[in-house]
C-alpha cells in the first residue's frame, strides 16, 4: 500500500507497521539496531517521499503505551531542547516551563506525579529518563540547594542538561510510558522514559546534509508606567486606612513627585526587550562501507531571549562508526561533545540570590531607561560565566554467533561539567563587590552485557530469552567558592580555596554525590502466530543508596496483546484492518534521591538559622550534630516501587485511514520517603520513613484521520487527549493528613492541590465581625480579632476562628484533561500544519497579583520579598476591580496568597504552532544528486485564548504560583529554514 | 562451535565477577552525612560533638533574632518603624500570622540543641576508651561544658514558655510524646546540671586549673574566655535560676560564691568606653579582662558571621550598615525618661542621631573592621548573655529582697559609678531600692535581651506594657506554643493565656 503519511503530528499511530511484531524484538539492543536500522531506514526512504522516515518494525524495539513524535516534526519547528519539543505531541506528558529564558531547566512529567512538589529537589527527582542511544542522560542533582539560602535558582549554570543534543540528529523522539515498553530500563523508569535515538552511521555512498534556519521572535507588547500610576494604585488604601505612622512610611520615590528617576519618562522596556534572533546550523555526513561506515556531524545554535538581554549558544559535535572486524561482530561507538554558553537574566532577585546577601531594597530600579542602561554598564563590568560542557561516549559490541545467540555488550559515559564564573562589581553592591566560581560535575557510567536466544519453531511458535547484568555508576560533585569584598574591582576572579589578598570574606563548599545501580534481568518473550504475545521481565536491582538488609529488589513485570486483527475466527468487518489488544502489569524499584538513606539515623553539619544556614564551625571548631534539618533517619529503609498496569488498543479502520490508540493505566508509586514532621521536643524537622503511597489514575487517546486522500490533495487531522488524576494514597505511619509548609496532604485527596481560605468579600465595619455567642468573642483569624478592612473568611468550622482548619483544598496545576489538535494539509509539495494544544481544568494561584496589594509587607522587606524589578513599571491586564480593598497593614494578612481570592483557572487553548514546507520534488533532483529540498516557515505562540488574566497561563512556578515577571512566557516566534541533503 | 562456547564462558564469568563487584560497588557510605555508628569515635568526634551543642544553642538564639524577640521587644522601650511583625510583638499579638513569628513561637531548635546535649552526655564518656588521645580528664571537661549548656537551655526555656517538655536522654527513634514539666521541674534538673558542671570546669582557660591543664584544644585562654563554659558561668546561671524562682537565699549564695571568687574568675566591671566601643564587650574576645561570663559567639576569623540573628540588623543604618532606616529605635522621650540624670555616660554612647525622628541605638555597632568601608552587612557581635555588672545588680536584688539594703545599695552603687552617676543617698525602702535596681537594669542591659524577663519577674508587665494585671496572672507573660509542636505532640496544651 502506497501510503502516504503525513506526519506534522505527534502520536503513535504507527499502526502501519506490525507493532507487535516488534514485541519480539524489543530486547534487541536500541543501540545496536541504531546502526543497522538508521541506514536501513534511511535507504528505505524513497527520494520522492516527503521525507518521513519509515520507522523500521527493528527500530520499534517497544510496543505498548508509546507516543512518536517523528523527524519530521522536530525538524521543521526547531526548538533548542527536548521538552519543549514534547508539547502537544505525546500524550501524558505535561512540560512545566517556568521561564522562557533560553537555555533554562525545565521539567517533563510522565503520567502525573511521582512525589510530592514541595520544592525544587521535588521537581528535579520527578523528572523522567532521558535514553539517548541507549545510554541514560544523568541529570543535575538538586543537592546544591543545600547550602543555599534562597533558592531561586540552584547553584551553578542552571542549564538544561537536555539542550544538548542537536534536533537535527534526531531521528525519534519516543515517550515510554507503560510497563510494557520501559521495564527494561528498570528502577530507571519509575517516572517514564524518553527514548530518543539518534541518526546514526550508516553505508552507502557519502551523503551530506545540511539543515539550517534563522528565527525572529517579537519582543512583547507592553504599556509601562511610572511612579505616578503606583502612587495612584496605593492612595485609595492609604486614605481609607493609614495611621500616622503609616503615612510617615510612605515610600520617598512615591512620595516625591519631582523626581524624575521615578516620575520622569518610563522608557526601560526599549532597553528591556527586544525582537529576539535565534538561529542554528547542522551540517553531517554519512557514508562507508559494509564493513566501516560512519557518520559526523557539526552544529551550531543561538537562541536570543526577548528580555533582559538573555540566551544561549550552543556548539556541538557527534561522531559515530560501525565497523566489523571480524564476521558477525559489530561494533558500534558514537561520541558526542556539546558546549553551552547561557547568558542569564539580570534580576535582582536572582542576583541576591546567587550572592547570598540582600542588598539594600528600599529604592527601587527607576523605570527610566537611562538608569537602565547605566546599570547594564555596571553589569558589564563584572563577569557571569555560565556554562555547561557535556561528553558522552557510546560503545557497543554486538556479536552474533549464530542465528539464535547473541551476545551484546555495551558501555557509556555520559560527562557533564558546570562552570560559572559570577563577579559583580562594587557598583552594583552597595559598594562591595562579590565573586564566585562554581565547578560542578555529573558522570555517570553504564555498562550493559546481555545474551540473547530466540528460537522459531514451525513458524508459529517464536519464544526469546535475554539474560543481562547492568550496572550503573553516578557522581555528581561540585567546588563552591564566593567571596565578598574584594579589595579591587580589578581582580574578577576568585579562586576556591586559595588564600587571596584581595578577598578575605570568603567561603567554599565542597560535595560528592554518589549512587551505584547494579541489576540483573531476564526477559522471556513468547508469541505464537503474531496474534498472542507474552512477555516476562524479571529482575534484580541493588543501590548503594538502600541499607544493606533491603539493597535488592525483585520485580517483575509481565505484558501480552493480542492482536484480534489476525484472529479469522472473529470474522471482523472489512473496513477494520488492525486491532490490538495489549495489557501489562508490573513494578519496578524507583530510586532514592540521596546517599544517606543507607546506613539508618545520621550526623551532618547543620547548625545555622534562617537567613544564615552554612555556619559549620562553632568558635573556629568544627561541628558534627545529630541530622536535626535533614530528619531523623530511620532504620532499614526500603526501596520505593512503583506498580503500573496498563490496558491499551490500537486500532486501524478503513484502510488504516483513522487510527486510533488508547491506554488506560493506573501508576501507584509505594512506599516513597517522607520526611513526616514529628513530635518537635526531640529537636528533629521530622522523621524520614517509608510509607506514602500515590497512585496515578488515567486515560490517554489519539485519534488521527485522513480525511481527504486525493491524489494532490490530502487533508489529515488529529486529536489527542490525555487526564490524569492523582491520589495520595497513604502516609508514613498510617497518618491521615500531614501540613508541610503551606501545603496540606489528605489520604484519599491529591497531592498537589492548593490549600487556601475561602474569601467571602470584606468586613466593612467592626460591628459586622460576628461574634461567638458562646465567648461574647469576636471573630478572629488565629486570634487576632477580625475588624474593619479585614476579609470575610469563611468559618468553614463554626468556631468562630479562621485558622488552618478553615482552609480547603481546592485545585491545582496539573490540569485535569489535557490534550491537541492539529489539521495537517498538503496540496502537491506544500504542507501546511497546524498545532493546538489545550489545557482544561488547571488552576493557578496569582501571586503577582497578591503580591501588588501585598504592599505594605514588602515594601523595603530585608528579603526576597522586597525586591523590586525594572518590570514592575508596567501596567497589567488584571482584573482589578474584583479584590476587595482590604486593610494592607492588618496583621491578619489579608493579601495573602493562598485564598480563593487568588485561585484562578488558568485554562488554555493555545495554537502552538503554524508551520508551512514545500519540498521540491522532481527528475532534476536526482540528476543533481539531491535527495531532499525542503523549505519550511514555522510560526510559533501566535494564538492564546484562556479565562486566566495574569499573562500567559502557562508561565508559572512549577508549583502554580505566577509570579508575574519572574516567568516569561514563549514570545510569538518566526522559523525560516531549510532541509538539504544530497 | 567453540568459538560460541569460549563466548558464553567469557560471558558467564563476566556476570559472575559482576555479582561479586556489585557488592562492593554498592556498598558506598555516604559523603555527606556520617552514619551513626561511625560517630563518637575519636577525639575529634567528641570535639565536633560537643561544639555544636554550642552551635546549635546559637542557633536557637539567633534564628530571627529570637534573643530579642523574646528579651526585649514585649519590654515596650523599643519602638517598631514598620515591620508588621516586630509591632505585633511588641503589643503582644503573639499569635499573628508572620513567618517569623512562627519561628519565635517554635521552640525545635531549643530542643535540637537539648537534644545535642543529650547525646553528648550520653556518648562522651565511651570515646576515651576508642582513642586513647582523648583523655578522660579532657572528656570530663567537655562533658561538663555540655551539661552547663543544657543547663542555660533549660533555664533559657522556662523564661518564655514557662513549663516545658523535659527531655534528658537522646531520641532512640520511638518519639513518644512527652508532656510539659512544671518548670520548677525543670529549672531543678538545670541547676543539677550545672552544679555537676562546677566539679569539672576551670575558673578560666588559662591553662592553669586541675580541671583544665595546658591550653584547652591547644588554644590560649583568649580563644575561650566568656565562650567556653566556665565555673563562672555555671555560678552565675545558678544564681538566675534560684532567683528567676524566687529564691533568693540561694541565688544570693551563689552571686557570693562567685563574687568571692574574683581573683579566680578575673571578671571585671567595664568602663562605659569598653562597654560600647567596636571589639569591646560585644566582641567580647578582645575584651580580656573583662566582664563577659557567657556569651554565644561568633568567630569572625572562621567566617561565622551572619546576615540576621544580632541585634544589630534591627537597630543600625546608615552609614554603618547599608539601610536607610532601622527596624527598631528608641523614642527620644523614652530615652529622656530612663537616661534621666545628667551624668550617666551611657546615654550619649548608646544612643546617636538623638534629634533625628528615630534616633539610632547604638550601643551595639560590632561592625567588624573587615565588613566596613563600605560596609557589608555581615554581622560578628557575640549575643552575650551574663556579664559581670549584672551580677552586681542580681546580688543587689537578692540583698534588697533579704532586707540587707545597705549591701544591696553598695552593689548598686558599684554599678552606678562606673557609669559616672552618684551613688544613691540615705535607705532607700525595699520597694524604692527594687525600683531602682530595676531601673539600673534598665539602662545597663538596653538592648540585651534582659528587659522584658525583668519586668516579669519584678512584676511590672502592666506598668510598661499593654497587658493588663488579669491578662498576667492569665500566662501572657509566657509565648505561644507553636501549632507545629502542638500537632505533633497532642500531651501538650497551649499557655492558658494563648488558647
Amino acid at each position: 500500500m502506497k501510503q502516504k503519511l503525513l506526519l506534522l503530528i505527534f502520536f503513535t499511530a504507527e499502526i502501519g507497521s506490525a507493532g507487535a511484531q516488534g514485541v519480539l524484538y524489543k530486547k534487541t539492543d536500541t543501540v545496536s539496531a541504531a546502526g543497522t536500522a538508521a541506514q536501513q531506514a534511511e535507504q528505505a526512504a524513497p527520494a520522492d517521499t516527503i521525507g518521513f522516515v519509515p520507522y523500521n518494525a527493528l527500530m520499534r524495539n517497544s510496543s505498548g503505551a508509546v507516543s512518536l513524535i517523528p523527524a519530521r516534526d522536530a525538524e521543521i519547528s526547531p526548538y533548542a531542547d527536548i521538552n519543549q519539543a514534547l508539547i502537544g505531541k505525546a500524550t501524558g506528558v505535561e512540560v512545566r516551563i517556568p521561564s522562557a529564558e533560553p537555555g533554562k531547566r525545565n521539567a517533563a512529567f510522565i503520567r502525573g506525579l511521582s512525589s510530592l512538589m514541595l520544592d525544587n529537589a521535588d521537581v528535579m527527582n520527578g523528572q523522567p529518563t532521558y535514553v539517548v542511544d541507549g545510554i541514560p542522560l544523568i541529570l543535575d542533582h538538586p543537592f546544591a540547594y543545600d547550602i543555599q539560602r534562597f533558592g531561586v535558582n540552584r547553584l551553578g549554570t542552571e542549564i538544561n542538561l537536555l539542550s544538548f543534543l542537536n534536533i537535527n540528529d534526531i531521528q525519534s523522539i519516543e515517550v515510554l510510558k507503560d510497563f510494557e515498553a520501559t521495564a527494561k530500563y528498570g528502577p530507571l523508569a519509575a517516572n517514564g522514559v524518553v527514548n530518543i535515538t539518534t541518526y546514526g552511521p550508516r553505508a552507502g555512498k557519502l551523503r551530506v546534509s545540511v539543515n539550517s534556519y534563522v528565527g525572529y521572535a517579537l519582543s512583547p507588547d507592553i504599556s509601562t508606567t511610572n511612579a505616578a500610576y503606583e502612587r495612584d494604585f496605593r492612595l485609595p488604601f492609604y486614605q481609607q486606612y493609614a495611621s500616622t505612622g503609616q503615612w510617615q512610611n510612605f515610600p520617598a520615590y512615591l512620595a516625591d513627585s519631582t523626581r524624575p528617576e521615578y516620575y520622569g519618562a518610563a522608557d526601560w522596556d526599549d532597553l528591556y526587550y527586544r525582537n529576539a534572533w535565534s538561529d542554528g546550523i547542522q551540517a553531517a555526513i554519512s557514508g562507508g562501507g559494509r564493513l566501516a561506515n560512519f557518520r559526523f556531524s557539526i552544529g551550531q545554535l543561538s537562541d536570543q531571549g526577548v528580555a533582559d538581554g538573555t540566551g544561549m549558544n550552543r556548539y556541538n559535535v557527534n561522531f559515530g562508526i560501525n565497523i566489523m572486524p571480524v564476521k558477525d561482530l559489530l561494533i558500534t561507538t558514537r561520541i558526542s561533545a556539546a558546549t553551552i554558553n547561557r547568558t542569564r537574566n539580570h534580576f535582582l532577585r536572582d542576583r541576591i540570590s546567587d550572592e547570598d546577601y540582600v542588598i539594600d531594597l528600599e529604592t527601587p530600579p527607576s523605570p527610566n531607561k537611562a538608569i537602565l542602561q547605566q546599570y547594564y554598564d555596571y553589569l558589564a563590568d563584572g563577569i557571569d560565566d555560565n556554562k555547561d560542557n557535556t561528553i558522552q561516549v557510546m560503545a557497543n559490541a554486538q556479536y552474533t554467533f549464530s542465528d539464535k545467540w547473541k551476545l551484546n555488550s555495551r558501555f557509556g559515559i555520559d560527562y557533564v561539567q558546570n562552570f560559572r564564573d559570577l563577579f559583580i562589581p562594587s557598583t552594583l553592591g552597595d559598594g562591595n563587590n562579590f565573586a564566585s566560581n562554581f565547578q560542578g560535575l555529573n558522570k555517570r557510567l553504564v555498562w550493559d552485557n546481555s545474551l540473547e536466544y530466540h528460537e522459531d519453531i514451525r513458524d508459529a511458535h517464536h519464544f526469546g530469552v535475554t539474560l543481562g547484568m547492568y550496572t550503573q555508576w553516578d557522581k555528581w560533585s561540585y567546588n563552591y567558592g564566593k567571596a565578598y569584598k574584594g579589595k579591587s574591582d580589578y581582580i574578577k576572579v576568585y579562586e576556591q580555596f586559595n588564600n587571596s589578598n584581595n578577598y578575605q570574606l570568603t567561603a567554599n563548599y565542597k560535595d560528592i554525590l554518589q549512587s551505584n545501580l547494579a541489576s540483573f534481568y531476564a526477559n522471556l518473550d513468547y508469541n505464537f502466530k503474531e496474534k498472542y504475545f507474552l512477555s516476562f521481565y524479571l529482575r534484580e536491582d541493588g543501590s548503594s543508596d538502600i541499607p544493606a538488609e533491603n539493597k535488592w529488589l525483585f520485580s517483575p513485570t509481565v505484558s501480552a496483546a493480542w492482536e484480534l486483527s489476525h484472529e479469522k475466527f472473529l470474522s471482523l468487518p472489512s473496513w477494520v484492518n488492525k486491532l490490538n489488544l495489549r495489557a501489562s502489569w508490573g513494578l519496578v524499584g524507583k530510586r532514592l534521591p540521596y546517599d544517606y538513606y543507607n546506613a539508618g539515623p545520621v550526623y551532618d553539619v547543620n547548625i545555622g538559622w534562617n537567613g544564615t544556614p552554612n555556619v559549620s564551625t562553632y568558635d573556629a571548631y568544627p561541628v558534627l550534630n545529630a541530622s536535626y534539618g535533614l530528619g531523623y533517619i530511620t532504620e532499614g529503609i526500603q526501596w520505593p516501587v512503583v506498580e503500573q498496569g496498563n490496558i491499551g488498543l490500537q486500532a486501524g479502520f478503513f484502510d488504516k485511514r483513522l487510527r486510533l490508540q488508547v491506554d488506560f493505566y493506573a501508576k501507584t508509586y509505594r512506599d516513597l520517603l517522607l520526611k513526616v514532621p514529628v513530635m518537635e521536643e526531640h529537636g528533629y524537622t521530622g522523621v524520614v520513613k517509608n510509607g506514602m503511597d500515590i497512585r496515578n489514575r488515567g486515560y490517554e487517546v489519539s485519534l488521527e484521520g485522513d480525511i481527504l486522500q486525493k491524489k494532490d490533495f490530502q487533508w489529515t487531522a488529529g486529536f489527542s487527549a490525555y487526564a490524569n488524576s492523582n491520589t495520595l494514597m497513604a502516609l508514613p505511619g498510617g497518618a491521615h493528613d500531614i501540613t508541610i509548609g503551606d501545603r496540606h496532604l489528605v489520604v484519599g485527596k491529591p497531592v498537589d492541590d492548593y490549600w487556601v481560605l475561602v474569601n467571602d468579600g470584606i468586613y466593612r465595619s467592626d460591628e459586622d465581625v460576628p461574634v461567638d455567642p458562646a465567648t461574647k468573642e469576636k471573630m478572629s483569624y488565629q486570634g487576632l480579632a477580625l475588624r474593619a478592612g479585614d476579609p470575610r473568611w469563611r468559618d468553614l468550622n463554626g468556631d468562630y476562628v479562621i485558622d488552618e482548619r478553615d482552609r480547603v483544598l481546592k485545585g491545582s496545576l496539573s490540569p485535569d484533561i489535557a490534550g491537541s489538535f492539529t489539521q495537517t494539509f498538503q496540496y502537491r509539495n506544500m504542507t501546511l500544519g497546524f498545532l493546538f494544544n489545550y489545557a482544561f481544568g488547571r488552576e493557578v494561584i496569582n501571586q503577582a497579583l497578591a503580591d501588588r496589594f501585598d504592599f505594605a509587607n514588602r515594601e523595603g522587606a530585608d528579603d526576597l520579598t522586597g525586591v523590586k524589578e525594572v518590570t514592575y513599571w508596567q501596567q497589567r491586564e488584571e482584573d482589578y476591580e474584583s479584590i476587595p480593598q482590604y486593610n494592607p497593614w492588618s496583621p491578619v494578612q489579608p493579601y495573602q496568597a493562598n485564598q480563593t481570592l487568588f485561585l484562578q483557572d488558568a485554562s488554555f487553548i493555545k495554537l502552538r504552532t503554524v508551520s508551512f514546507s514545500y519540498d521540491f520534488r522532481g527528475k532534476w533532483m536526482k540528476k543533481a544528486g539531491i535527495e531532499r529540498f525542503r523549505l519550511y516557515a514555522t510560526a510559533d505562540n501566535l494564538w492564546t485564548r484562556t479565562p486566566y488574566k495574569g499573562g500567559d497561563p502557562e508561565a508559572v512556578s512549577y508549583f502554580g504560583y505566577d509570579e508575574g515577571d519572574y516567568n516569561w512566557g514563549f514570545p510569538k516566534r518566526f522559523v525560516l529554514g531549510f532541509n538539504f541533503r544530497f | 562451535m567453540t568459538m560460541q562456547k569460549i563466548f558464553i564462558f567469557f560471558f558467564l564469568a563476566l556476570l559472575g565477577t559482576g555479582w561479586m563487584s556489585c557488592h562492593k560497588m554498592l556498598d558506598i557510605p555516604s559523603k555527606r552525612a556520617v552514619a551513626a555508628p561511625n560517630m563518637w569515635q575519636t577525639k575529634n568526634d567528641a570535639w565536633a560533638g560537643s561544639s555544636a551543642c554550642y552551635g546549635l544553642a546559637r542557633a536557637a538564639l539567633a534564628n530571627e533574632n529570637a534573643h530579642w524577640a523574646y528579651g526585649e521587644l514585649r519590654g515596650h522601650d523599643f519602638a517598631v518603624t514598620s515591620r508588621g511583625d516586630l509591632n505585633a510583638v511588641v503589643d503582644n499579638k503573639l499569635t499573628a500570622n508572620y513567618a517569623t513569628m512562627d519561628e519565635w513561637r517554635d521552640w525545635r531548635r531549643f530542643y535540637a540543641a537539648i537534644d545535642q546535649c543529650n547525646l553528648a552526655i550520653q556518648k562522651l564518656p565511651l570515646v576515651p576508651e576508642r582513642d586513647y588521645r582523648y583523655s578522660t580528664s579532657e572528656m570530663k571537661l567537655d562533658l561538663a561544658q555540655v551539661r552547663a549548656v543544657r543547663a542555660f537551655l533549660y533555664y533559657y526555656m522556662v523564661r518564655i514558655w514557662g513549663d516545658v517538655p523535659l527531655v534528658t536522654t537522646p531520641s532512640d527513634g520511638s518519639f513518644g510524646n512527652v508532656q510539659r514539666e512544671d518548670w520548677h521541674k525543670v529549672l531543678e534538673l538545670a541547676a543539677e546540671d550545672a552544679r555537676a558542671a562546677f566539679d569539672d570546669l576551670p575558673w578560666r582557660y588559662n591553662g592553669k586549673s586541675p580541671e583544665a591543664p595546658g591550653n584547652y584544644r591547644g588554644q590560649a585562654e583568649s580563644h575561650w574566655a566568656g565562650i567556653a563554659a566556665s565555673k563562672g558561668m555555671v555560678l552565675t546561671l545558678l544564681a538566675h535560676i534560684y532567683d528567676w524562682e524566687e529564691n533568693y537565699t540561694e541565688a544570693l549564695k551563689y552571686c557570693d560564691q562567685l563574687m568571692d571568687n574574683q581573683s579566680n574568675t578575673n571578671y571585671q566591671l567595664v568602663t562605659t568606653d569598653q562597654l560600647t566601643k567596636l571589639n569591646g564587650t560585644f566582641k567580647g574576645r578582645l575584651d580580656i579582662p573583662g566582664g563577659n561570663i557567657f556569651q554565644l559567639d561568633f568567630n569572625m576569623t572562621h567566617t561565622e558571621y551572619s546576615t540576621t540573628g544580632q541585634l544589630e540588623d534591627w537597630t543600625l543604618h546608615e552609614p554603618d550598615i547599608p539601610k536607610k532606616e532601622s527596624e527598631l529605635y528608641v523614642e527620644k522621650d523614652t530615652i529622656l525618661g530612663i537616661f534621666d540624670e545628667k551624668s550617666d555616660q551611657r546615654k550619649d554612647k548608646y544612643f546617636i542621631n538623638m534629634d533625628d525622628e528615630h534616633p539610632e541605638f547604638y550601643k551595639l555597632k560590632q561592625v567588624d573592621a573587615l565588613v566596613q568601608n563600605p560596609p557589608l552587612r555581615f554581622y560578628t557581635s557575640a549575643i552575650v548573655i551574663f556579664r559581670y555588672e549584672e551580677m552586681y545588680l542580681l546580688r543587689a536584688e537578692c540583698r534588697t529582697r533579704l532586707g540587707m539594703t545597705l549591701d544591696a545599695v553598695e552593689d548598686l552603687n558599684t554599678v552606678r559609678a562606673k557609669r559616672g552617676l552618684l551613688p544613691m543617698n540615705g535607705t532607700p525602702s525595699q520597694d524604692e531600692l527594687l525600683d531602682a535596681i530595676l531601673q539600673e537594669r534598665r539602662r545597663e542591659l538596653m538592648g540585651e535581651g534582659w528587659r522584658w524577663y525583668d519586668l516579669v519577674h519584678f512584676k511590672k508587665v502592666p506598668q510598661y506594657t499593654n497587658l493588663t494585671e488579669e491578662a498576667v496572672t492569665n500566662g501572657a507573660i509566657y509565648w505561644p506554643v507553636s501549632k507545629a509542636a502542638l500537632e505533633q505532640n497532642p500531651m501538650l496544651t497551649q499557655n492558658s493565656f494563648w488558647k
